[in-house]
């Protein structure tokens, strides 16, 4: 397909496209719901490019550009109510099943790597057959028996013997679960001599059906998310439930344990179990031993310890990041053990003591829910472990935060954790995170937690989010004028406060710091190593602690800050551009949703896998429109107008020249 | 006569192939990226450090061992009679390698001949025992980072010679994941996988990648006067010239460098990271090998990861030693730094492990423009001892050296000023050739 002709037919494809995606906005009523917060339409707001952004935040894909001018004027000229558009946007199968769970798991989905590459079993032909076998471990057609593999029961497959080994469930030289030493390849066979177990359920066939499985995985959890939004359920069920959505891999997954816990000798049978999936209850082997998500294989096999588990599940339902700061090898060694990480002493040492607190406490107590599930290096199968007794505490900040004591179960732990108002601003976090990047101000996020904790339901803190980003989106930004301070001249290691500088001081810093003997701002000047460090902290909103600066007074202090350290005009632009600005591109979209785009502009239909880079893996306020992001963008054009039949000569051309429009893949700045 | 010369010589002579063409295509449209780039850069940043200097090393390279390496198998080896009788030493004193400059530790052996290239610091503190933090932080070489904070490559890479077509390559296998920065691109490679960001790059056929570097290049037009628009501009203008410069690349082809197992994938890395070098693709670049988290049979580990990365690193030194690109020597032109997020607890857990210490080793390298030696110390317990900042020898009324020292000594040998960039501790100046 080439000339003038195939590019009319591919703007009509990838109009076509867009249009297909759009959500039937016309079939919408004129009023959204009473109880929902509304704001009178104006004309700005609601222009097609921010409609066309509303639709990117909401469901991925933007809105075909005639369909969006359409929209504007409908909801200019009040035809159509904004709320109304966006609950159409809410609505979809793309916000539950898409956005939704990119934007709830975060960096999770990355980490789906507990499918080793050591557990795909290899293949070689012989006279007999195929046989499989560990890789570089092939045998004779002899050494070789027949099982009846779990994805297949009814057809029986050669295996190596030792590949097999159904009656091997622990290594031989230390206590690791077979479940999780076969994972590490050559040792877990020569050394340890496990094997695939019976009906080889340790183990996959090849490499596609380690996809399967890992898309399996992955899947539980984001359509466990998806059902929960599509639902219009509170989000906390998807944390606290015992059901999940599982497909008949993730089913599997679930009932091989039984196998592993040595309680049956038969292969599950998933025949009537839907191949493409359901929200089910799982089944438990005591009551309150899963938790939504939390107990899924995607958060369990993450990491190979308890405690860095915990911490991706207190990053998941309070956003709490690792806070492992000024510690020092002399408090380490005052212990007086080498078992910090597992050994009990260590733990209760590092709970109570300065600094190490701060993570500890709440860490190492909350492991203690869920003993059942062993480490993922030790084993992978819930039971592996027994269950801890009685009661335990949940702390929150420190150990002196207690926030309740509940029954040592992880569901009875999720109900408490997800009672917390650390869930609810989490959440706010997260949406805040998606629509604005790392421009959310501490309004909009209250706004959206406030909504969150009346309302429970993703659907309408998120509502709350593009409400305030449409209003924000219309306003012009303050520029923020430098404060004309005169340049201070630097006295040695000291840099003198001057008028300006000590009413910034006074106006944010000094409620809290006044009588602090590390940080003093009473004196006449302060040590130019401290002030690079207040730059630090005020640019990356570490401070003021808990209670971030609006916008603008953030740029106030930190221009003050500058001035005061620099007085060459070329050094103090380049320290604003890097304290002021962080030196970023523009936001630019998930790559899951730019494919989404790039599909619509292109008229591509399926998806491509994108390469694999940190920009296809991170989400939320940290993606910018980086070389790398350009790079993989135009990659995966060529990949689309290929697809497309459009990709040699002039239709290329013409298509990544369609396809590559920079607007449609950063969002405004706010 | 400059490759453009050579170029319009070879169409006055009407001997133009193919890939002659793409290459002066190439060559256009990196003046054209640099004419660009130069507005765009007039948006997005101030003019240069008043401290730059011309002398800057072309490249730079930030290696991180991460999980954590274990300093007495590496390079501060001690004798048991040296240290506190509960601290870990697993080898005889007859297994330390010694040189004129230092020790190395028996997995650190195959680095012993290198001794005169590199800068050796012993007890380095991270302040963190965390591999998330420890990580966010190796990647700025700076203490209580944000994960907004841009990588300390990527400031160093902004600063790039103009044929420089990328600011920051960073390369590792999938295992990793870390954060990305205002100017990265970020390749995940691992041998025999295709699905990385270069080998899809390297399966492109230069006609293709031409033509997505000419859309990059129209794509990157400003759409505004802001700094952040200027950085996305000038990023857009990056991937083109990346694309352009692929497109005329010698062709990538990695050897077998070593049969130790698992090598594969760092000697595939490293090997990728010579061949940006030699093609002059990016100005900083930062590799990530990760596994060196031992807090089970840390013996065993340590030994094999050590004795695995050394081989392979000597290679790699011997490559850069070796090899000459339009610029000179490449080892010339380099300076790198190595370390860990993290260190090990000199003493062993229930598991035969190791588990955290908020201090590493790590070591500079790079021809002319480091001071080779071994500096800073460890007591008995292998705790840092305070140094003179301005020696790099022990002195009580010092201070322990940090990973914001070794962070602002790379961005002083960038010719750029440290606390411009939020680092307030003093760079190293002892590291440093006259």
């Amino acid at each position: 397909m080439n000339g003038p002709r195939s590019f009319v037919v591919l703007l009509a494809v990838a109009a076509a496209g867009a249009c297909a995606r759009t959500p039937p906005i016309s079939s919408v009523g004129l009023t959204g719901a009473a109880t929902m917060r509304s704001i009178a339409p104006r004309a700005s707001p609601y222009d097609a490019k921010a409609l066309s952004s509303v639709s990117v935040l909401t469901t991925g894909h933007p809105l075909d550009s005639a369909r969006a001018e359409q929209l504007s004027s409908e909801i200019g000229s009040g035809k159509l109510s904004f709320d109304a558009f966006v609950d159409e946007l809410l609505n979809s199968r793309e916000f539950a099943y898409e956005v939704a769970p990119q934007m709830i798991l975060k960096e999770a989905t990355a980490y789906n790597v507990r499918i080793h590459e050591g557990l795909v079993l290899a293949h070689s032909s012989t006279e007999a057959g195929e046989i499989y076998h560990w890789r570089g471990h092939p045998c004779e057609a002899r050494d070789a028996v027949s099982v009846a593999p779990w994805w297949n029961l009814e057809q029986k497959v050669l295996v190596c013997a030792d590949a097999y080994r159904p009656e091997v469930f622990t290594t031989t030289n230390d206590r690791i679960q077979c479940s999780a030493a076969v994972g590490w390849g050559s040792q877990g066979v020569v050394r340890d001599r496990c094997g695939c177990g019976p009906y080889l359920i340790r183990c996959v066939r090849d490499e596609q059906q380690r996809a399967e499985v890992s898309a399996s995985v992955l899947g539980e959890a984001t359509k466990t998310i998806g059902y929960v939004v599509e639902h219009d359920l509170p989000l906390s069920e998807a944390f606290v439930s015992p059901a999940t959505f599982r497909d008949r891999d993730a089913e599997f997954l679930l009932r091989r344990d039984a196998i592993e816990r040595r309680e049956t000798t038969q292969a599950p049978d998933l025949s009537q179990w839907p191949e493409s999936g359901t929200y089910a209850p799982r089944t438990e082997n005591y009551p309150g031993e899963h938790a939504g998500i939390l107990t899924t294989p995607l958060i369990r096999w993450t990491q190979d310890a308890k405690r860095a588990v915990m911490k991706m599940v207190f990053d998941l339902i309070w956003c709490i990041p690792p806070s492992s700061i000024g510690v020092t090898s002399d408090a380490i060694l005052n212990l007086g053990t080498g078992d910090i990480r597992a050994g009990n002493v260590g733990q209760q040492e590092l709970a109570k003591m300065p600094v190490c607190t701060g993570c500890h406490a709440r860490l190492d107590s909350a492991t203690k829910f869920f003993t059942s599930f062993a480490d993922s290096g030790f084993a992978l199968y819930s039971g592996a472990r027994p269950r801890s007794a009685g009661t335990g505490p949940l702390y929150a900040l420190d150990i002196s935060d207690q926030r309740g004591e509940t029954e040592l179960t992880p569901r009875e732990f999720a109900t408490l954790a997800v009672r917390q108002p650390e869930f609810p601003r989490c959440m706010a976090q997260d949406i805040g995170a998606h629509i604005f990047g790392e421009a959310a101000s501490r309004t909009d996020l209250d706004s959206i937690q406030s909504t969150m904790t009346r309302q429970k339901t993703l659907r309408a803190a998120f509502r709350e989010g593009l409400v305030r980003w449409v209003s924000r989106s219309s306003e012009r930004h303050q520029e923020v004028s430098a404060t004309p301070a005169p340049a201070a001249e630097q006295t040695g290691e000291a840099v003198p406060v001057n008028p300006a500088l000590r009413a910034e001081l006074d106006a944010h810093c000094s409620a809290c710091h006044d009588g602090d003997p590390n940080v003093s701002f009473v004196k006449p000047a302060i040590a130019r190593r401290t002030m690079i460090e207040m730059l630090n902290r005020v640019s990356f909103k570490t401070m003021p602690k808990g209670e971030p600066l609006s916008n603008a007074d953030r740029e106030g202090l930190l221009s003050t800050m500058i001035e005061s350290l620099w007085s060459e005009p070329a050094a103090r632009q380049r320290a604003e551009a890097y304290f002021l600005r962080w030196n970023r591109a523009g936001r630019a979209l998930g790559i899951g949703t730019s494919l989404g785009v790039l599909g619509s502009r292109v008229g591509a239909t399926g998806r491509t896998k994108p390469p694999a880079a940190i920009d296809a893996l991170i989400g939320g306020e940290y993606r910018q429109l980086t070389p790398g992001y350009a790079t993989v963008l135009a990659l995966q054009a060529l990949e689309m107008c290929r697809a497309a039949g459009l990709g040699e000569g002039a239709a290329r051309e013409r298509c990544l020249s369609h396809a590559l429009v920079t607007d449609d893949y950063v969002l405004p700045d706010q | 006569m400059s490759v453009g010369e050579a170029l319009i010589a070879k169409l006055w002579e009407r001997s133009l192939s193919r890939r002659d063409a793409l290459a002066l295509f190439s060559a256009a449209l990196s003046a054209g990226c640099g004419a660009a780039r130069a507005d765009a850069s007039a948006r997005a940043r101030a003019p240069r450090a008043s401290g730059f200097q011309p002398k800057r090393p072309r490249y730079f390279i930030q290696l991180g061992l991460l999980g954590g390496m274990d300093s007495v198998y590496a390079t501060d080896p001690k004798t048991r009679a040296a240290v506190e009788p509960w601290v870990d030493v697993p080898f005889e004193s007859s297994q330390i390698v010694a040189t004129r400059q230092g020790e190395f530790g028996p997995g650190f052996r195959d680095l012993a001949p290198w001794s005169e290239q590199l800068a050796i610091l012993r007890g380095v503190v991270t302040h963190t025992v965390n591999h998330d933090h420890g990580t966010w932080q190796f990647g700025r070489m700076k203490a209580r980072t944000d994960r907004q904070m841009p990588l300390l490559m990527d400031l160093i890479g902004s600063e790039r010679r103009d044929s420089q077509a990328l600011a920051l390559l960073q390369l590792s296998p999938p295992v990793l994941h870390e954060d990305t920065s205002p100017h990265l691109v970020s390749s995940i490679s691992s041998e025999g996988a295709s699905d990385g960001l270069l080998p899809r790059l390297q399966s492109l056929d230069a006609e293709a990648g031409a033509a997505l570097s000419r859309q990059l290049q129209r794509m990157a037009q400003p759409r505004g006067a802001s700094v952040t628009e200027g950085v996305s501009s000038d990023n857009i203008l990056q991937a083109s010239s990346f694309l352009a410069k692929l497109a005329v690349a010698k062709p990538f082809a990695a050897e077998r460098w070593s049969m130790r197992e698992g090598a594969g994938t760092w000697s595939l890395i490293l090997q990728q990271a010579l061949w940006a070098l030699d093609n002059d693709l990016a100005c900083a670049l930062e590799i990530y090998f990760p596994g060196w988290d031992s807090h089970a049979n840390n013996h065993q580990l340590q030994s094999a990861k050590g004795a695995l990365f050394s081989e392979l690193f000597a290679r790699f030194f011997q490559e850069l030693k070796a090899r000459r690109n339009a610029h000179g020597s490449l080892l010339d032109q380099t300076v790198g730094v190595v370390g860990s997020e993290l260190g090990r607890l000199p003493r062993l857990n229930i598991r035969g492990g190791k588990d955290h210490l908020p201090e590493a080793p790590f070591f500079f390298f790079g021809g002319p423009h480091i001071r080779p030696g071994i500096y800073g110390s460890t007591d008995r317990r292998m705790v840092a001892e305070p140094i003179d900042l301005r020696s790099g020898q022990p002195s009580r009324s010092g201070e322990r050296m940090s990973i914001e020292n070794v962070g602002a000594t790379l961005l002083a040998i960038a010719g750029m000023d440290p606390e411009l960039y939020g680092y307030g501790r003093a760079p190293l100046r002892f590291v440093e050739s006259a």
